[in-house]
Parts: structure tokens; C-alpha cells; sequence
């Protein structure tokens, strides 16, 4: 397993106070905090950072942690010393809450303090099993927009911890096909019921929760349930009016171009956006008028006679 | 360790759960949900305490002021602010990427 240096991770030297750790890690809690932060690999950043405190802040972990001596590198290969049951005896808080991800701590931090926390989750070795409620787990799928609103299937691979039969805590990788009903939108949670951790001792199994994230679509852009399309129209369907083909996500529809339009003007058409309850969402057309270039003489000329035809002083109003 | 295990579920749409039944998927006391009504940053469906209703984005929302009190250090008006500027920001981000997508054609 890969050694964690948790100093480099808090940016801090081995000497740190306890409130230089405490600061290094609100500081960068904020920074990598995977609901605040865009930056990229926050959630996994975010992570490292946590199990990094969850050592460092404790003074009899931190002084385990040091005895590992100051020879080990970040990602170097560990393998523990050979008397490394001496660090057992943390009780340790090893998620960030209920409602925390997938997956916890490395199997570095399993290594050296991980038997703890597992001997409180199966104290039953010497007495009968008590019964317990699994967690609720909770995860991220990226769907498609087509398959958002038509619904579809799709199977996702998750972390997720399971207790073996010695009792120890591992992850294993499963593979889930869920069936996902048209209409979910950016940010919606699904309940799978009793997905979530098995209980222990016969209690009921947890709840998996799937937040939909919905993948950024080539040419439709989403509002909640609304659908935009930026629809580009020559001058003359913008000036004459047309019958456009429009692309939804429903298939191809037929909108009419009144005559006098311009660019940034809205069309809606109703109930075309993604399904839902009450009612469905629209579908919005914003017009891009295109002007095409005059690249051969007969253009330019077009050009020169509309010039001429249509005399307009369109920036009168800026002076 | 790799375990293949394919199950096929059909997903229930949009559960709706009173505030006992809030409560208890959260692991948090009706006075924390109450709270949150009154910071306006949960927005139940129905007006009496008894008839209150809360989809599958309630519950997200929690989960987030949990997160955020538990990892941030902040009380629950930092984290109702917390969450206040982030749906702005979401707003925000949606109408730029909208505006670019209409200025790229």
C-alpha cells in the first residue's frame, strides 16, 4: 500500500502545532469541501485532507503516526512494521457524516488505525450480534439529457464497504443496472431501497441514494425541466418569416419564423422540455440572425444593392 | 477485492416523506428540519407541521448543511447562507453557459 504523508497533505512540517493543523485544515476544508469547491479532484483532494486531520489532530494518532519515523515519502510503498497491532485502541469518527461519500479512508489509514473502528463495528465477536440498521450510502451517475427525458437504463460500478466474513471492513466494486424514469433532472436524488450497507446481526440494509448529473448536451442547454436551443437563421428567413426544422429532444418539430425577426428573440414551445409533474417543461428557440460572408462577386453585390435598397442609420441612437 | 453482482431495479420516482419519516432517513430531530424552514432554506410542500411533505432535494439539502456544519466548523445560519450563495451561483453558472452557448453559434 501507498505510505500518506499526511504533513505534505496539510502543507505543514512535522513539527506543526496543533493549531497550525487545525488552521491548515479549515483553510484547505474550505478550499476542496466537494459542496464549495470547483476545483477538480475536490472530492478526492477533499478526502485526503480529511483523513490527514482526523490523524494529525489526535496527539496519541498522530503520535502513532509519528513513530512510523520521517523516512517514508507520500505514495511510497508501506508495508507496516511488524509489531503495528501496537497502534490499535483508536476509537476513531471515520465518517464525515451521515451523509457522506462512498468509500472512506485509505488503505494506508485501514492499515494503522482501522481495526479500532472495526472492532466497534463487530464488538459481536464475544457476544451475540446485535441487530443494526446498514447506512444509507450515497453516489453520483452522469446520464445522458436523451436519456433524461425518455428514461432508460443504465448500470453503474460502485464503491461500496462490506464487512467479510473475518469481519473486516473492505470495498468491494458492484455492479448495479437501474432503470431510471424519464424526466429526473440535474441535481434529483433516487432512492434505491435497502442498496445501501447491509445491516449487521439481521437488521434491515441501508438506502442507496443516485445523484443524477446530467452530462452537458452538444446543442441543448438545460434550465431545471426548460430546454434552450440557440436556433441560427439566415437574414432573409429573419426578415420574410420561414417554416424551421427544429430539432427537440422528442424528435424534429416544425416551427414557423414570424416575419421581423431578430437575434435574441425567444420562441417556447410548451410541454417540450424534460417530463415532469405538474406539468412539463418547455422547450425555448433563442434566434441567432447569420449573416453570410460575400465571398464571390454576385455576393457583394446582393450586398451592395440591399445597401442601397435599404438605407438604415442603425447606430443613430449611440450618439 | 471484485464482487459482480448485477441487480435490476426500478427506481420509485420522487418519494415523498413526511417529517417523521425526514427525520429518521437523516438521523436528525424535527427542531434541526424546523430550523431550516425557517431559515427558508427547505421549503416543504404543505403548511402545517403535520401535513408537510419533502422530496428527494430536501433531503439533499440536509445532507449538505450536515456536511457542511460537520466539515466547515459552521452553525446552521452559516450553512443556510452557505447554501443561499451556492444555488445563486448555480443560477449564475446555468445563465453563463447559456448566454456562451447563444454568442458561439
Amino acid at each position: 500500500m501507498e505510505f500518506k504523508d499526511y504533513y505534505t497533505t496539510l502543507g505543514l512540517s512535522r513539527t506543526a502545532t496543533a493549531d497550525e493543523i487545525k488552521r491548515a485544515y479549515r483553510k484547505l476544508a474550505r478550499k476542496y469541501h466537494p459542496d464549495v469547491s470547483k476545483e477538480k479532484n475536490a472530492e478526492e483532494r477533499f478526502k485526503e485532507v480529511q483523513e490527514a486531520y482526523e490523524v494529525l489532530k489526535d496527539s496519541k494518532k498522530r503520535a502513532a503516526y509519528d513513530q512510523l519515523g520521517s523516512q517514508w515519502k507520500n505514495g511510497q510503498d508501506f508495508r507496516p512494521p511488524p509489531d503495528w497491532q501496537g497502534f490499535s485502541g483508536f476509537g476513531g469518527t471515520r465518517f464525515s457524516s451521515e451523509g457522506e461519500g462512498l468509500g472512506g479512508f485509505s488503505d494506508f489509514f485501514e492499515a494503522i488505525f482501522g481495526q479500532a473502528r472495526q472492532g466497534g463495528a463487530h464488538r459481536g465477536h464475544q457476544r451475540a450480534p446485535f441487530k443494526q440498521q446498514g447506512r444509507d450510502e450515497h453516489a453520483r451517475i452522469t446520464i445522458s439529457l436523451e436519456d433524461a427525458f425518455h428514461g432508460g437504463s443504465k448500470t453503474v460500478q460502485l464503491q461500496v464497504p462490506e464487512v467479510d466474513a473475518q469481519g473486516h471492513l473492505r470495498h468491494a466494486t458492484r455492479a448495479l443496472k437501474i432503470t431510471i424514469p424519464a424526466g429526473v433532472t440535474a441535481g434529483q436524488q433516487l432512492r434505491l431501497a435497502k442498496q445501501g450497507t447491509p445491516g449487521a446481526g439481521g437488521g434491515t440494509p441501508g438506502d442507496l441514494y443516485l445523484e443524477m448529473e446530467i452530462q452537458p448536451h452538444r446543442v441543448f442547454t438545460l434550465q431545471g425541466r426548460d430546454v434552450y436551443l440557440t436556433l441560427p437563421i439566415m437574414p432573409w428567413e429573419a426578415a420574410l418569416g420561414a417554416k424551421v426544422a427544429v430539432p427537440t429532444l422528442g424528435g424534429s418539430v416544425e416551427v414557423k419564423i414570424t416575419p421581423g425577426a431578430q437575434t435574441g428573440q425567444k420562441l417556447r414551445l410548451k410541454g417540450r422540455g424534460l417530463p415532469g409533474k405538474p406539468l412539463p417543461g418547455d422547450q425555448y428557440i433563442v434566434l441567432q440572425v447569420y449573416v453570410p460572408p460575400a465571398n464571390t462577386e454576385a455576393e457583394r453585390a446582393l450586398y451592395e444593392k440591399m445597401g442601397k435598397e435599404m438605407p438604415l442609420d442603425i447606430r443613430k441612437n449611440l450618439f | 477485492m471484485v464482487k459482480k453482482d448485477l441487480t435490476i431495479i426500478a427506481i420509485e420516482a420522487e418519494p415523498e416523506l413526511s417529517l417523521e419519516e425526514l427525520c429518521e432517513t437523516c438521523h436528525i430531530t424535527p427542531k434541526f428540519i424546523c430550523e431550516l424552514v425557517e431559515y427558508g432554506t427547505l421549503e416543504p410542500k404543505g403548511v402545517a407541521l403535520e401535513t408537510w411533505r419533502f422530496d428527494t432535494r430536501h433531503l439533499q439539502r440536509i445532507q449538505r448543511v450536515l456536511r457542511l456544519q460537520h466539515d466547515l466548523e459552521i452553525n446552521m445560519a452559516g450553512a443556510a447562507l452557505a447554501i443561499d450563495l451556492m444555488d445563486q451561483i448555480e443560477k449564475l453558472q446555468a445563465q453563463i453557459e447559456l448566454l456562451e452557448k447563444s454568442l458561439r453559434v
